[in-house]
């Protein structure tokens, strides 16, 4: 990092601090390369953010205002509609919240998981397993999903011959099924459809299997994709406990994008938050006269109350940050994803929501822990499949999050619900309208006490409510995506699905750093070629074998003093 | 049994103060003059024993440059047991910066946390800017531990640490005690060690494939 | 540069890894000679007691030094103390042996070293209360076992460690806590021999002393069992538990109901060696029980039923075609 002229020189810039760009960061830094991170916010996580819930009201009202002059606030607006909220006054423990943007199950087997333990980030936070997934069934009521051959034992909602055949359709799903005969043919074929007509599963098995095992959103999400998602998750199950799924703390996401962070900052990384970037200009920079190589690019970046400008090799930004010319210049690594909007609520509550199952296992002698079939939950995931609630969807699912002061998420007493749900058509009706169904039959699960009774209970109330929709940026059209390697990337955007997001991000990541890293590399060569920066260890060849270097026993010192 | 603590302890200050410098002489009980900022580590360790035979583990945190544009993350202030706020005796607005960070302390840290303030470069005396009385009573105002270290000589840096070592056990949260895991990692029901898988033994194979 | 480094380090340190290895191999050797020595000397002092503790935590499969060590005790050190001292040296061989036993939960040696310890604790403490000692031992081994069956409930040892517990206990929990006991450990999982093998232990003494109703319960067992044969057909210790259930089959109508129920899940899996080795099984039992109340032709049927799955079996169960051809020689006998 030489000083020229009021500039600050790396070899790249990143634009956000979401958690796919927060694990590039870290990536590109331990590899050697120098790296300067932007947030337009003043805080880390971008899109994935946790924020407390004085940032959350901030956050909703920043997108509910009218247009502005900045790229990224104009485009946060436009992907953030139907922002309304209720929202009581000040909290005493306001701080104490940390409510994610983008709530994520995160699978105990993954690339996520790999990404936090071979980078080390894995020492900066905590996780929590999930304690429970289950499928609603009735006001009050929920019904337990058999996940383990256990389960499926225990279960006294299931007949023998469906947990015989539910057992023959989780071991296929656990088996190279690629190409079975049961499955050739089929992989397009709506999921809940094969599982009927393959498996014989019943009804209420294969939409248990659908929405609580594969996380279906959607009634035309198909078998192949749905299988491979429950094959990863049962081979998660049992890695740190029954469930497949870890919950980090402090809001999941943003506080991994944070550890991240500093992760990057440890080995060299530049952070600026809170600074919006006024302008993004190019320039090219000619070959040497020697030189058979072509111009390359530089991209200079100015930024408000920064006296210095930040010019780089590379520009890694997401949608928000550039203008419409920047974005057709820009290399947009394509992924499959179908764009898709999403409908959004988080609720604060300060009682505890309990999973009560209308039928429980009864079995000779049994142990007393369910002598009720009813449990309080802390960190768990409530799913309501298509058509379970009247004035609900038909073609989607909606999922509730539930977090509480176990997952570091609230203050004690207090529960955070993230509820989502995917927008199939497109609707007139607000976010608010979309999902209140959902919310209050949620709410109609919480514990209001033992002092009332079930008939004299009233519904409690959520201190604090938002909804909106999320929109997701529009995904590269093919002849987009093959363009010769610029130095502008916009990396694939992740996964939406709650159980899938955060393996997306460390995916998204990865394949992102390879391209990136062959420009750096390619650019380093070139300076190397010109005379003026020999013996320049700015400009090494870099060694770059893996997506983490391996970590070496001296980084952490411990001695006995 | 002599008791056992670990504290996460979180450094503060300009840069430029010589925080990194202070935990390297500290941890490594080296000073390299031309050592650029940071030191490339997630976090350090140290253990200090004390006369009565307790030992103090601390868990030390670098800003790891993050605070030059205020870009410190939550994270790093989170469940941190102490922290050590840095100032340069030869600059004076080095002590005003320092005003600023344990205000943001107040702000976002622990209500408990142990505060240390430190005047580091003892050894250029000759160029004070910043005198002890000053600093000391700025320090009793605010209920701060206060002391004077060079990192580069070694003088006070013990002491300092020490110091702190023997007056966190007796505001530590339980979490502290036994030398267990990270404080806050596993403090809740539930917590999981990602170094750590479940005990199998055969009691988790889902479809017993 | 970064990976440079790192093949450095780790060469120094697998140099460093080597030199101590063979500084503690020779450390080993010279201590075993020592204690057989001593051993061969006759050696009770305190001081070869220390030397076997070293060479046991070292090596715990050494039968003969814990037999050693049992001599020492018993004719060197327990003669000349106090019942309090050698309660107290017992209960430190039974700490030492818990420590042995995390890591090696199945060294048949420790398990008979405890055994040893629990059934020598002494009268005591006082005259009053001579089973003091006894009872709080037993009461914590009980904990013992259930730590380790945690760890790993397949423990066979383990298992046969509680029943041996429970039986040397004066004041045992009663069966029907150790039934809920079974019931926790099978429904956690199913595939484990040992407790299904001690439920039936159980079910049996609580039949056999009145205190439950054992019609009901059998029945509530069969239901059980079914879940599990169900939810997966290929584990054996389901069935041989049923089988035991079966008894001799002298109830035809539950033979009879129990071979249907296990014939529809053949239907619904064909493919199920178990389900018709048992299906086989129990009609072979109709006809040697109940072959009056059965007419020829219905005897037939079950002999040709039979001989069909048998010859099946041979088929999907090479390893064991002997065995179904001698039970079909047997059916036509």
């Amino acid at each position: 990092m030489q000083a020229e002229t009021g500039s600050m020189d790396v070899e790249v810039v990143i634009l956000g601090t979401g958690l796919r760009e927060a694990i590039l960061a870290a990536a590109l830094s331990k590899a050697g390369f120098t790296v300067a991170h932007l947030d337009y916010n003043e805080y880390y996580g971008g899109d994935d953010a946790s924020l407390s819930l004085d940032e959350l009201r901030k956050w909703a009202r920043e997108r509910s205002e009218p247009p502005h002059t900045s790229n990224y606030l104009s485009s946060q607006r436009a992907r953030f509609t139907a922002v309304s909220s209720s929202w009581e006054a000040v909290h005493a423990q306001a701080r104490h919240f940390s409510i994610s943007l983008s709530p994520t199950t995160l699978p105990s087997v993954g690339p996520l998981i790999d990404s936090l333990m071979a980078s080390g980030s894995s020492r900066y936070g905590g996780f929590k397993l999930l304690e429970r997934v289950a499928l609603y069934d009735k006001p009050g009521y929920v019904k337990m999903v058999p996940g383990s051959k256990e389960d499926v034992f225990k279960s006294s909602e299931l007949g023998l011959l469906d947990k015989r055949r539910l057992m023959r359709f989780l071991m296929f799903a656990t088996s190279e099924f690629e190409d079975k005969p049961e499955l050739v043919g089929h992989e397009d074929t709506p999921f809940v459809d094969f599982l009927r007509q393959t498996f014989s599963l019943n009804e209420g098995a294969s939409i248990a299997v659908a929405y609580a095992l594969a996380f279906n959103t959607t009634t035309s999400d198909t078998t192949l994709p749905a299988l491979q998602r429950i094959r990863r998750y049962l081979r998660s199950a049992g890695r740190y406990g029954p469930s497949p799924f870890l919950v980090g703390h402090y809001g999941g996401a943003g506080e991994v994008a944070q550890g991240f962070c500093r992760l990057s900052a440890v080995h060299g990384g530049i952070y600026i938050l809170g600074r919006e970037v006024t302008s993004i200009t190019t320039s090219e920079i000619p070959a040497p006269p020697s030189s058979t190589a072509s111009p390359r690019t530089r991209y200079t970046l100015a930024l408000q109350d920064f006296p210095e400008q930040l010019s780089c090799d590379v520009l890694i930004s997401t949608h928000d940050y550039l203008d419409p010319s920047l974005k057709s210049q820009a290399t947009r690594i394509s992924s499959d994803r179908p764009s898709q909007a999403i409908a959004r609520c988080i609720a604060v509550i300060d009682k505890p929501i309990v999973f009560r199952s209308s039928q429980f296992s009864n079995s000779q002698g049994a142990s007393e822990d369910e002598t009720d079939g009813s449990t309080q939950v802390d960190t768990a995931l409530l799913i309501f499949p298509p058509s379970c609630l009247e004035a609900g969807s038909s073609t989607a699912a909606a999922n509730v999050l539930i977090s509480g002061p176990q997952a570091y998420a609230a203050p004690e007493g207090h529960f955070l619900l993230h509820l989502s749900m995917p927008l199939v058509e497109p609707t007139s009706r607000t976010a608010e309208e979309l999902l209140k169904p959902y919310l209050d039959a949620t709410l109609s699960m919480a514990d209001a006490g033992r002092e009332t009774s079930a008939s004299e209970s009233q519904p409690i109330r959520p201190s604090h409510t938002l909804f909106y929709v999320q929109h997701l940026p529009t995904p590269p059209s093919p002849s987009d995506a093959s363009q010769s390697l610029g130095s502008l990337f916009v990396p694939p955007s992740d996964e939406t699905m709650l159980s899938e997001l955060s393996d997306s991000a460390a995916t998204n990541a990865e394949t992102t750093f390879w391209k990136v890293v062959e420009k750096l590399k390619e650019i380093r060569r070139i300076k190397r070629e010109s005379a003026e920066t020999e013996g320049d260890k700015s400009v090494e060849e870099p060694v770059v074998d893996s997506f983490w270097p391996p970590i070496s026993d001296t980084t952490v010192v411990d001695q006995d003093w | 049994m002599s008791k056992q603590f670990q504290f996460k302890l979180v450094l503060l200050g300009e840069s430029a103060v010589g925080k990194s410098s202070l935990v390297l002489r500290f941890v490594k009980d080296q000073f390299d003059d031309y050592r650029e900022s940071t030191i490339g580590a997630a976090f350090l360790t140290q253990t200090v024993s004390l006369d009565d035979g307790t030992t103090v583990k601390f868990e030390i945190w670098d800003t790891a440059g993050q605070e030059r544009y205020k870009s410190l993350a939550p994270m790093y202030y989170r469940n941190a047991n102490c922290a050590v706020v840095v100032y340069d005796i030869t600059q004076t607005a080095s002590l005003e910066k320092a005003r600023s960070w344990i205000r943001e302390l107040q702000r976002q840290a622990d209500p408990s946390i142990v505060i240390a303030l430190c005047g580091n470069k003892s050894d250029l005396s000759a160029r004070r800017q910043v005198s002890q009385e000053e600093a000391k009573k700025y320090a009793d105002e605010e209920g701060l531990m206060w002391g004077e270290t060079s990192a580069k000589s070694g003088e006070g840096v013990a002491d300092i640490f020490t110091a702190i070592a023997k007056k966190l056990p007796l505001t530590a949260p339980p979490s502290a005690r036994g030398g267990a895991a990270r404080p806050g990692a596993s403090g809740k029901p539930g917590g999981v060690d990602l170094n750590k898988q479940a005990n199998a033994a055969g009691a988790n194979e889902p479809c017993n494939c | 540069m970064h990976n440079v480094k790192r093949v450095q380090y780790s060469k120094e340190v697998l140099e460093a890894r080597k030199q101590r290895d063979q500084a503690r191999l020779k450390q080993y050797l010279a201590l075993y000679d020592r204690v057989f020595d001593k051993r061969k000397n006759a050696d009770f002092s305190q001081e070869a007691f220390n030397s076997t503790t070293s060479l046991l935590r070292i090596n715990s499969e050494l039968y003969t030094i814990w037999n050693y060590r049992r001599n020492i005790m018993t004719n060197g050190i327990f003669p000349s103390s106090e019942p309090s001292k050698v309660n107290s040296m017992l209960n430190d061989d039974l700490e030492l042996t818990f420590e042995l036993l995390k890591q090696h939960p199945k060294i048949y040696w420790i398990w008979t070293h405890r055994r040893w310890c629990l059934e020598h604790v002494p009268d005591g403490p006082t005259d009053d209360d001579p089973k003091g000692w006894k009872t709080a031992n037993w009461k914590k081994e009980l904990f013992v076992v259930e730590k380790m069956l945690n760890a790993d409930a397949r423990n066979f040892h383990a298992w046969n460690y509680r029943r041996y517990i429970l039986a040397s206990m004066d004041n045992p929990p009663p069966q029907t806590s150790e039934l809920a006991y079974t019931t926790k450990k099978i429904e956690a999982n199913f595939s484990n021999f040992s407790a299904w093998h001690q439920r039936s232990k159980v079910l049996q003494s609580l039949w056999d002393e009145g205190k439950i109703d054992e019609r009901s319960s059998r029945e509530a067992d069969f239901e059980l069992v079914r879940n599990a044969m169900y939810t997966d057909p290929d584990d054996q210790s389901v069935w041989m538990y049923h089988a035991w259930l079966i008894g001799s089959g002298n109830d035809l109508p539950l033979l009879r109901r129990e071979i249907q129920s296990i014939q529809e899940l053949l239907d619904e899996q064909p493919d199920s060696k178990w389900c018709m080795e048992s299906i086989v099984r129990y009609k072979k039992l109709i006809l040697r029980n109940h072959a009056s109340s059965l007419s020829a032709e219905e005897q037939e049927k079950l002999r040709s039923d039979c001989s069909s799955l048998l010859v099946t079996l041979e088929d999907i169960d090479p390893l064991r075609r002997q065995r179904y051809r001698h039970m079909k020689q047997e059916l036509l006998a």
